[in-house]
């Protein structure tokens, strides 16, 4: 078991870690991938020393027993540094922060990252990744496998990836995505009063619903119906072969649903039935 | 991307690398782009010819392994790895700089793209948005036009229809005068107006309930001449004798 202490910066080295866990409350945290030995670098720590613990492959970092008393952190403000470690790809990585921002990227495996107002990035992660915010921002790119974003008011926008589930829920949130679904197709987005944009390329199968109580909804997919009811408005209908599926609730939410022509490469690896015809 | 690697500290990143244990070439190219993240990606031609000259100055040797150069440490080389020990600190401290440098910088660029991403969705979204209001605009117009073709039929239809009426009107009335006032070959001159008028409107109405092909005409022509040659030849030739 190996402990640190640090009061304004540091650079550590590591044998192996399995595991990372870390808890920030100003700052920033960043957890990159890489092959090489992991390492932990601190700087700008203001306020109480930033604790790292490295015990059986378990890196844990931060403002640990801050979080013990609620209160204690609250009123401290001045709790903050600049935290970047370099973990193996197939390290899970969680990650609690108050309002300082998170970057994670490369990791393959598992990735959580709790924030209250802290912008949360990431960057070509796979596997499981689930982000949740009050108010801040959650913003993604290339990410593959399953995906769950949870925000009060922060935008969640996703560029790119290939998605098995996305699952989206805010109370005003916008949420955007351009992404591509395979394996599972599961796309549900859930939103009071935020706006939803979705683009998906023109190629994709899925049973559609999407419905707002008051919102306006807007599809580029001609083979969808909109039905007018008293209690909401409805599109609905089935894209391709009907293999996946789209979701999408708002109360007063418009909600837009975009298609994209699919580029040649991506044609030849989803592999669509009935395209080539 | 900043020079990591000045005033021959590849060279000695290369020495601490092969310290750790003997690679090859390849290896050692991999090793730099993980360890800098893709912030740093040496190509073939940087790093093999660098490790030529390493061996040249009797720093490393290596030997073949399953056809490839597996390169290592030679003492002379461990040597200056030593010697140079505060140097290769203060390096490493960098290239954690240059992580935390990396992190920024996908930060930035997952910002922008998002950023993108969300304008041109929207702008998409507006476009699409303004057809779909032009085609409703357009397909309102349409049908618009056809209920105002439609009126302006029926009116025509009731102009016809009115006028027909008071012809009818006019010339019953006139018949009812003629018929109270006039002589007698007039009274039969108007019977027979009348005879044939309805003669007339009762072929109308026949054929309007069942239609009319061009066969149907021919035969309803021949027969017409027939009967005018049967009134002229059989009915008023006779009364004229």
């Amino acid at each position: 078991m190996s402990h640190w202490t640090i009061e304004e910066s540091a650079t550590l080295e590591l044998d192996g870690v399995v595991a990372l866990k870390a808890t920030l409350v100003g700052g920033a945290i960043n957890v990159l991938a890489a092959a090489d030995r992991p390492t932990v670098v601190v700087e700008g720590v203001a306020g109480p020393p930033l604790q790292v613990d490295h015990e059986a492959g378990m890196l844990t970092i931060g403002h640990t027993r801050m979080l013990e008393g609620v209160l204690g952190w609250l009123r401290n403000q001045q709790a903050r540094a600049t935290v970047t470690v370099t973990v193996p790809p197939d390290c899970p990585v969680e990650l609690n922060t108050i309002s300082a921002d998170a970057v994670v990227t490369g990791l393959s495996v598992r990735t959580s990252v709790r924030s209250a107002a802290g912008d949360v990035v990431l960057d070509g992660v796979g596997g499981r990744v689930d982000a949740g915010t009050v108010s801040g921002r959650i913003e993604a790119q290339g990410l593959n496998g399953t995906v769950s974003f949870t925000s009060v008011a922060g935008e969640l926008t996703l560029a790119g990836g290939s998605i098995h589930r996305l699952s989206a829920r805010t109370v005003s949130g916008r949420i955007t995505a351009d992404v591509a679904l395979v394996k599972e197709r599961t796309l549900t987005a859930n939103t009071v009063s935020g706006e939803v944009a979705l683009r998906l390329p023109e190629t994709t199968s899925a049973e559609v619903h999407l419905s707002s109580a008051t919102g306006r909804i807007d599809t580029a997919f001609p083979r969808l119906r909109q039905h007018d009811r008293t209690m909401a408005r409805t599109v609905t209908g089935t894209l391709g072969t009907g293999e996946g599926s789209l979701t999408v609730n708002t109360v007063s939410g418009g909600i837009t649903l975009l298609s994209r022509p699919v580029s040649d490469e991506e044609r030849g690896l989803t592999d669509v039935p009935g395209e080539d015809e | 991307m900043s020079p990591v690697f000045g005033h021959g500290r590849l060279r000695l990143y290369l020495l601490k690398l092969l310290e750790e244990s003997p690679r090859h070439g390849y290896e050692v190219i991999r090793l730099l782009q993980d360890r800098f993240l893709g912030v740093y990606s040496p190509s073939p031609g940087t790093i093999y010819p660098r490790l030529a000259r390493l061996e040249a100055d009797g720093l490393v040797t290596h030997e073949v392994v399953k056809g490839k150069k597996v390169y290592s440490l030679t003492d002379k080389g461990r040597a200056e790895l030593e010697r140079r020990m505060d140097e290769l600190a203060e390096l490493e401290e960098e290239i954690s700089a240059s992580a935390q440098q990396f992190a920024r910088q996908v930060q930035q660029d997952v910002r922008e793209t998002v950023r993108s991403l969300r304008e041109e969705l929207t702008k998409a979204a507006r476009e699409m948005r303004r057809r779909d209001r032009v085609a409703s605009k357009e397909a309102w117009r349409e049908t618009k036009e056809r209920q105002k073709e439609e009126w302006r039929r029926h009116k025509e239809h009731w102009r016809e229809q009115r006028a027909a009426w008071a012809r009818e009107w006019r010339q019953n009335w006139e018949e009812a005068w003629r018929t109270a006032t006039g002589t007698a070959e007039e009274v039969a001159h108007l019977k027979l107006e009348r005879a044939l008028r309805a003669f007339v409107e009762d072929v109308r109405e026949s054929v309007g309930r069942t239609g009319l092909t061009e066969e149907g005409l021919a035969e309803i022509q021949a027969a017409l001449e027939e009967t005018a040659a049967r009134i002229r030849t059989e009915i008023l030739e006779r009364c004229e004798e």
